[in-house]
């Protein structure tokens, strides 16, 4: 904090000229064709994920009555389809393996796993936040082709909101700055500011033309932190005396204790633009320094890094590659560089050879919760999960009774009631998937299933579910059921949970029905389940007045 | 794409809103409306009108730190001068504009505790209920929509009776207006016949110059002023006390009139007859067995899937919409505007209290129009989360039929069906109330099945003016509901 002084006034000024040059050109030529190699590398979006579940439709030509042709073009499509019948769908079965550990069916088969993914998003990759994209990623990483994989661009994102944060910040501060330097220059009428005043006009030279020689001075550097960012090491190195010097100096009550705790920040803030010989504008009347160093940037946003321990290897491998990340502004850059290139060194180094020989084998599977394992199973047929022990499939009846045993903890092998948490929540992920949702599980976000129009590729989700039982009939009263009590400030936490989310939460209570007897089928089972869903959302007094 | 959801957009970086933050930021600053403080400046000005100086400052915007400027530390020191000025304040009250209030409890307690009912004339009476008589009548905007003259059918016993024609009040109504200092709430020593002597002739206001029949009393021979904690003492009492409020109702309805709404005491409303349950669930629309009759000449019969599936069965498909049928196994919820016969009656405390009108209606107390706003109020450390027959009770019995309009949007679009969804079809406000701190919580009752998402997302790129057509005409769903 107290070493602020400099930074404060230095920064404002370093990034007068600087900044909207590079910003802009990062703009332009990095942020622009970032996402257009993915529709011109690869199928848009919507013919990769064109089918909503992972069964094939033949829908006959459109008969146009204007156009008599399109008729025959019809009668053609239904004769060819009736002489040579497309397979029957689903023509694919997809394997999947029940994991009792992990209490999840694996889906080692590529084909299947892009297949489930493809075709109403199923599943998870074990080493993926959801896509299975392991294999991309890592192929990216090491350079073998420059990958568009999600993570990255997510990453890129964070990096252009943490810009445009710091950009905000930055215009701000320098608003401060100007009216700072506007009212120094008031007449100095009392005998205080006629004392303080300089001697001679040449004194007041620098403060006056403190912004354009900053900004002249400062913008060499940075060009060089550009063109050698390979270097930047060692800026960091040539870097770090500066600001401790010129705090130390400014104040002595600082500890070089904290001074070093800062270093790696201030060194990464500044780096880039490092070398400051000139002293910043001086404010005559401060009171108070003003939080707005590197070092406050840096620790904010790398709270937003995903806790992937790839995440920096990553971004930094691909920088090195020249892809990801060299457009990233030389603002930004030197943090990254500075804070993580350590960590990149001692990772490629220590075992960059026996890697990239290495030929990649995909090692990621699809995880399955039981819900959507069972769905595929029962209600779309696609899918078959074999036992481990036997190596055999299961029976959907016998997947059904081993999908509502583990659902409890410990698994319960006899007295599976009703109101089993699988059968609770597979009722609410049938009830949204047969209406066309495309159902997620919602554990990010603190509930049950999140609720996507067509996919996560193509939208947000816009509701989050939490499921809640409830037991109206006369039979669980009988029995003195009671649903559990949730309190008030639960709900609250969920809701506004959403809020920062921007989704919108949705209660959806599941009606569970009498105990039913033992041979029943699943599908006469859910039948007699109702589902009700009641939207919450936060009602502000001020804001409906008028 | 889309992964970057999973972001929270934190709402304190928002508090600095430089005017030129990303569009992806814009949502959350509801939240920060909500929890703004006030400006003293704007409130200042409303008192004094030379005042008023300095530029208000933003909506939003949080000064925490003195960055060392001029122009900081005036706004500061302007700010905290409109506060000390609008603090030190003093307010006075001219002889003419004192009104007072007398505690009669027992005055109307023989009235029958009548259901009243929205709509009907001279509703909201609530006679048995009003315990305080005004002893002149409230001026100004604040009486526009409190207490009520008790008159009407069935009164006619009472008439020319000490108290007949005044202006009588509702304990929160009595206990908002003394606690903004607007009323003089006196404890009777006499009987009301003292107090507010009947006078033949029509004088209107003047008990203290009136020498008719009895004696003329001083002041503080009729009574005592009753002070502030009196007046909680008398007003507020146990949910279902008649003469009195809980607590928690009176800080909902006085946090809604400070913060400007027009709120009365709810009465119920008119419900069409109910319907049983089971008759309106899920049949399908003859337009979708005419398409299953099209589609699938051959064989399917939705009546019994096999029991551990696949629902969907093996076989040739030419659009998604028979998949998707085939995948209905649960029975999906269809709104109705009847009530549904096995919902069970309201229980407190969810149950309609208020009706709360938005500032700018204007209405007579005697004929309020529909509300704005429904509110239960609810004990956040007494009641949980609503139980299913709770929230049907409350949406269902106290609640009107509200379904999404068409301003709420027809299309197609995934925006319209959101709005369509978010608006629900009927709806209810819980204030929850925390030991004074309250929160607004509006409950919905949404119905997913009335939104065949899959007719609209079926299918790629091929069928898709085929199917943009149709999804137009019959996707809503609305020809089911009603």
């Amino acid at each position: 904090m107290a070493d602020a002084p400099s930074i404060v006034s230095v920064t404002p000024n370093q990034h007068d000229d600087v900044p909207p040059a590079s910003v802009n050109s990062d703009k332009s030529t990095q942020v622009k064709p970032k996402p257009r190699p993915n529709t011109l590398k690869g199928p848009p979006l919507h013919q990769i994920y064109a089918l909503p579940a992972p069964i094939r439709t033949f829908p006959l030509p459109t008969f146009y009555p204007s156009n008599p042709l399109s008729l025959f073009h019809v009668v053609y499509a239904w004769v060819s389809q009736l002489v040579s019948p497309p397979p029957v769908e689903p023509a694919v079965i997809h394997q999947g393996t029940w994991s009792s550990e992990t209490r999840s069916v694996h889906i080692k088969n590529p084909k299947s796993i892009r297949a489930l993914w493809e075709q109403g998003f199923f599943g998870k990759g074990n080493y993926s936040r959801s896509e299975p994209n392991w294999l991309k990623r890592e192929q990216a990483r090491r350079g073998e082709h420059d990958g568009h994989v999600a993570e990255a661009v997510t990453a890129q994102r964070r990096e252009e909101r943490k810009m445009m944060k710091w950009d905000r910040a930055r215009k701000e501060q320098e608003a401060i700055e100007r009216t700072r330097q506007l009212e120094a220059w008031t007449a100095p009428v009392g005998p205080a500011e006629l004392l303080a005043l300089p001697n001679s006009h040449l004194e007041l030279k620098p403060i006056y033309s403190n912004g354009s020689a900053n900004g002249s001075v400062a913008r060499t550097p940075v060009l060089n932190g550009t063109r050698n960012v390979d270097e930047t090491a060692n800026e960091v190195s040539n870097g770090v005396p500066f600001p401790i010097d010129t705090s130390v100096s400014k104040n002595p009550t600082k500890t070089i204790i904290t001074a070093e705790k800062e270093t790696i920040a201030v060194a990464s803030g500044i780096n880039g633009h490092s070398s400051r010989p000139q002293t910043p504008t001086n404010p005559p009347k401060r009171r108070k320094s003003v939080r707005f160093s590197p070092k406050v940037e840096s620790t904010t946003f790398q709270l937003f890094d995903p806790p992937s321990p790839h995440h920096g290897a990553l971004t930094n491998g691909t920088a090195i590659n020249g892809n990801a990340s060299n457009g990233v502004s030389p603002l930004v850059r030197p943090t990254d560089l500075g804070l993580s290139q350590p960590v990149l060194e001692s990772k490629v180094v220590t075992k960059p050879n026996p890697e990239s020989e290495l030929e990649l084998v995909d090692k990621e599977h699809l995880q399955l919760c039981p819900e959507e394992a069972f769905y595929l199973v029962f209600a779309l047929g696609v899918l078959s999960v074999l036992d481990p022990a036997t190596g055999k499939p299961m029976t959907p009846a016998n997947l059904f009774a081993l999908c509502r045993q583990v659902s409890y903890m410990p698994p319960k092998t006899i007295d599976l009631q009703p109101d089993d948490p699988f059968l609770v929540h597979y009722a609410v992920y049938h009830h949204f998937r047969s209406l066309g949702w495309v159902t997620r599980p919602g554990i990010k976000f603190g509930v049950d299933w999140m609720l996507y129009n067509r996919g996560p590729v193509f939208s947000h989700a816009e509701f989050a579910v939490i499921v809640l039982p409830a037991y109206t009939d006369p039979w669980w009263k009988a029995q003195g059921r009671q649903p559990p009590r949730k309190s008030w400030h639960w709900l609250h936490t969920m809701n506004r949970v959403q809020a920062t989310a921007l989704k919108t939460l949705v209660l959806a209570y599941v009606d569970i029905p009498p105990s039913f007897e033992e041979g029943l089928g699943a599908a006469d089972i859910f039948k007699r389940y109702r589902v009700r869903e009641f939207i919450v959302k936060r009602w502000l007094s001020n804001r409906n007045r008028d | 794409m889309a992964f970057d959801d999973e972001d929270p957009v934190p709402s304190s970086a928002l508090a600095p809103a430089a005017g030129d933050q990303g569009a992806d930021e814009a949502p959350s600053l509801e939240d920060a409306l909500a929890d703004e403080t006030q400006d003293f400046r704007l409130f200042a000005s409303l008192f004094d009108k030379k005042q008023a100086g300095g530029k208000t400052l933003r909506r939003g915007e949080k000064d925490f730190e003195s960055h060392g400027t001029r122009a900081q530390q005036g706004a500061l020191d302007a700010s905290r001068a409109a506060m000390q000025d609008v603090l030190s304040y003093t307010r006075s009250h001219k002889p003419k504009d004192h009104t007072r209030a007398w505690y009669f409890p027992d005055k109307w307690a023989d009235m029958p505790p009548a259901e009243e009912t929205e709509g009907e004339k001279g509703a909201g009476l609530f006679a048995r209920e009003r315990v305080v008589v005004v002893e002149n009548e409230i001026k100004g905007p604040l009486g526009q929509n409190t207490g009520r003259v008790v008159t009407g059918p069935g009164l006619e016993g009472y008439k020319q009776t000490p108290g007949w024609l005044k202006t009588w009040l509702l304990p929160e109504e009595a206990l908002y207006l003394v606690e903004r200092g607007s009323l003089d709430l006196w404890w009777p020593a006499r009987g009301i016949e003292d107090i507010l002597p009947v006078t033949k002739q029509d004088g209107k206001d003047n008990d203290n110059d009136d020498d008719g029949t009895s004696r003329k009393f001083e002041d503080y021979e009729l009574g005592v002023p009753l002070s502030f904690q009196a007046a909680y003492a008398l007003l507020i009492g146990k949910d279902g006390e008649r003469g009195k409020v809980s607590l928690e109702k009176y800080q909902v309805y006085a946090n809604l009139r400070r913060t400007g709404y027009k709120i009365m005491r709810a009465t119920s409303i008119t419900l069409p007859p109910d319907v049983s349950t089971r008759s309106s669930s899920s049949q399908p629309s003859p337009l979708q067995t005419l398409w299953q009759w099209l589609f699938s000449l051959s064989s399917f019969s939705q009546t019994n899937p096999p029991s551990y599936g696949p629902l969907v069965k093996p076989g040739l498909y030419r659009s998604y919409n028979p998949i998707f049928a085939q995948l209905s196994l649960l029975s999906r919820h269809v709104p109705t505007p009847n009530p549904h016969a096995s919902t069970p009656s309201p229980e407190e405390p969810f149950r309609i209290h208020f009706h709360v009108w938005k500032s700018s209606t204007t209405f007579s107390k005697t004929k309020p129009p529909p509300p704005d706003f429904r509110i239960a109020v609810a004990d956040a450390r007494e009641s949980s989360v609503p139980t299913l027959e709770q929230l049907t009770a409350l949406l269902e019995r106290c609640t009107p039929w509200d379904p999404p309009e068409i301003k709420d949007g027809l299309g197609a679009g995934a925006g319209a069906m959101y709005r369509r969804l978010k608006h629900a079809w009927r709806n209810a406000v819980v204030a929850v109330v925390d030991r004074g701190l309250i929160s607004y919580v509006r409950f919905g009752e949404m119905a997913f099945g009335e939104e065949r998402l899959y007719e609209r997302v079926g299918g790629g790129r091929g069928a898709k003016g085929k199917r943009g057509g149709r999804g137009a005409g019959r996707g809503r769903g609305r020809g089911r509901g009603g």
